[in-house]
């Protein structure tokens, strides 16, 4: 056995010995930030609760309409995106968001709640969802928003889902 | 047939660029969501940015800005397109830059694995264009990026053969059924068969966590090379993931010339 046959072995063990380590959840929004730097590889590791973000709006003198879920209208998959596929990657960016949002929930203590409503991420959602009612809503009429974040295993009924906020009503 | 060092730093590069070229013409597709009243407003996300000193402060306002990340994308752009004639550690510097710069835009990154490999290929090239003429340097950047392509499959692998999810099947079937699209006859022929969800999870897995194999030697390469395309063509079927099939398409040509060296 060669230097680099051993080199090659060696290296592989260490990586079978740390990837079977317990996870290291490190904190701090500089860690995150960069975390380009950190590839971590471990792609569809395990099934999970997906957030799933459903939003309303009225005119101003009607009441809420029906909530709606936001990956109503699902994209038909086709070959010719293979080179450019702006809109899938935008709703994988969509789903992204809302896996922040879930973790930053997640790690909300009691009593700060309402905080978050001023967050980033939050604010990032609400953008999203303001877009989306503009996009669908007839304008020069005053309208209202709201929406909310479910947390829902992939399968199940929409309705089986935990609800993790809803937001206020907001103008646009 | 062999690769040469010289023709893989070619491939290698050119693939890169063609892979950031295409990233950033995306991008610009998407104009409206980080534009003009966006919803990445870089007005929200500076705030972010708050623990960093003045100066950087004031530099990534200057270039992430609403209004003019549009340049940033365009001379990103540009040095893609420059790499295919000229390609001098000046545009591969400035591809990694403006790669970092733009996972910054997006809080992290924009498209998870294919900004990190992405990040990867570019690091090597530039350091491998640094140190040219430093014996051994350009040979080592591109092990660096073959063992960072094994070692993605293989933790990847490692990661699913140690949930029951995956051994079942049953993991496969869930992600069939989350993602973005809209539903397929063929996703739906497989979600219900649940032999044909337990073969491709343990295939899936099997790929993977035998990956590192490929650099044993070279026809063994070619062979996991081909099912690696196979493989990332699936992933973007099933979940449009296509940056993954260009970002490591690039690492291919690394990889297939460590798998030459004598072992």
């Amino acid at each position: 056995m060669n230097t680099l046959t051993f080199l090659f072995i060696l290296y592989f063990f260490i990586l079978t010995l740390l990837a079977l380590l317990k996870r290291v959840h490190l904190p701090g929004r500089m860690i995150n930030l960069l975390r380009a730097f950190f590839p971590s590889w471990r792609f569809f590791e395990d099934l999970g609760e997906v957030p799933v973000l459903f939003y309303r709006f009225r005119r101003k003198d009607q009441s809420l309409g029906d909530w709606k879920d936001m990956n109503a209208e699902k994209p038909r998959r086709s070959w010719l995106s293979l080179a450019l596929n702006a809109q899938g990657n935008l709703l994988l960016a969509y789903q992204s968001l809302l896996q922040h949002v879930m973790s930053e929930l997640a790690e909300i203590k009691d009593g700060q709640e309402d905080e978050f409503e001023h967050s980033v991420s939050y604010t990032l959602v609400k953008n999203l969802v303001r877009s989306k009612v503009l996009n669908e809503a007839t304008l020069g009429t005053e309208m209202r928003y709201q929406f909310k974040i479910s947390a829902i295993l992939p399968g199940l009924p929409h309705e089986h889902g935990e609800e993790l906020l809803c937001s206020p009503e907001y103008e646009i | 047939m062999l690769l040469s060092k010289t023709q893989a730093l070619i491939w290698t590069q050119n693939l890169i660029a063609l892979a950031v070229f295409l990233q950033t013409l995306e991008f610009l597709q998407i104009r409206k969501t980080w534009g003009k009243n966006p919803i990445w407003d870089w007005e929200v996300i500076r705030i972010e940015f708050q623990f960093l000193p003045r100066y950087l402060r004031f530099f990534l306002d200057a270039v992430l800005n609403n209004s003019r990340f549009i340049f940033l994308l365009l001379i990103r752009a540009v040095a893609a397109v420059f790499v295919f004639f000229i390609p001098h550690p000046a545009f591969f510097f400035i591809l990694l830059s403006t790669t970092v710069l733009i996972s910054l835009r997006w809080r992290g990154t924009f498209n998870g694995g294919s900004d990190f490999m992405t990040l990867i290929v570019l690091t090597a090239l530039v350091l491998g264009g640094l140190f040219a003429h430093t014996p051994g340097a350009q040979t080592a950047c591109l092990w660096y990026i073959a063992f960072q392509t094994s070692s993605s499959y293989f933790i990847s692998g490692l990661a699913k053969i140690t949930k029951r999810n995956w051994r079942t099947g049953k993991a496969l079937k869930g992600f069939f059924e989350s993602t973005v699209y809209e539903p397929s006859p063929v996703l739906g022929f497989a979600s219900r068969r649940p032999r044909v969800l337990f073969f491709a999870s343990w295939f899936v897995m099997i790929f993977e966590c035998t990956f590192p194999v490929a650099l044993v030697n070279p026809n063994l390469c070619l062979a996991y090379l081909g099912l690696a395309l196979g493989f990332h063509l699936a992933n973007f079927y099933v979940f449009g993931l296509n940056r993954f099939l260009f970002a490591w398409a690039a690492a291919y040509p690394a990889l297939y010339f460590c798998s030459q060296y004598p072992k």
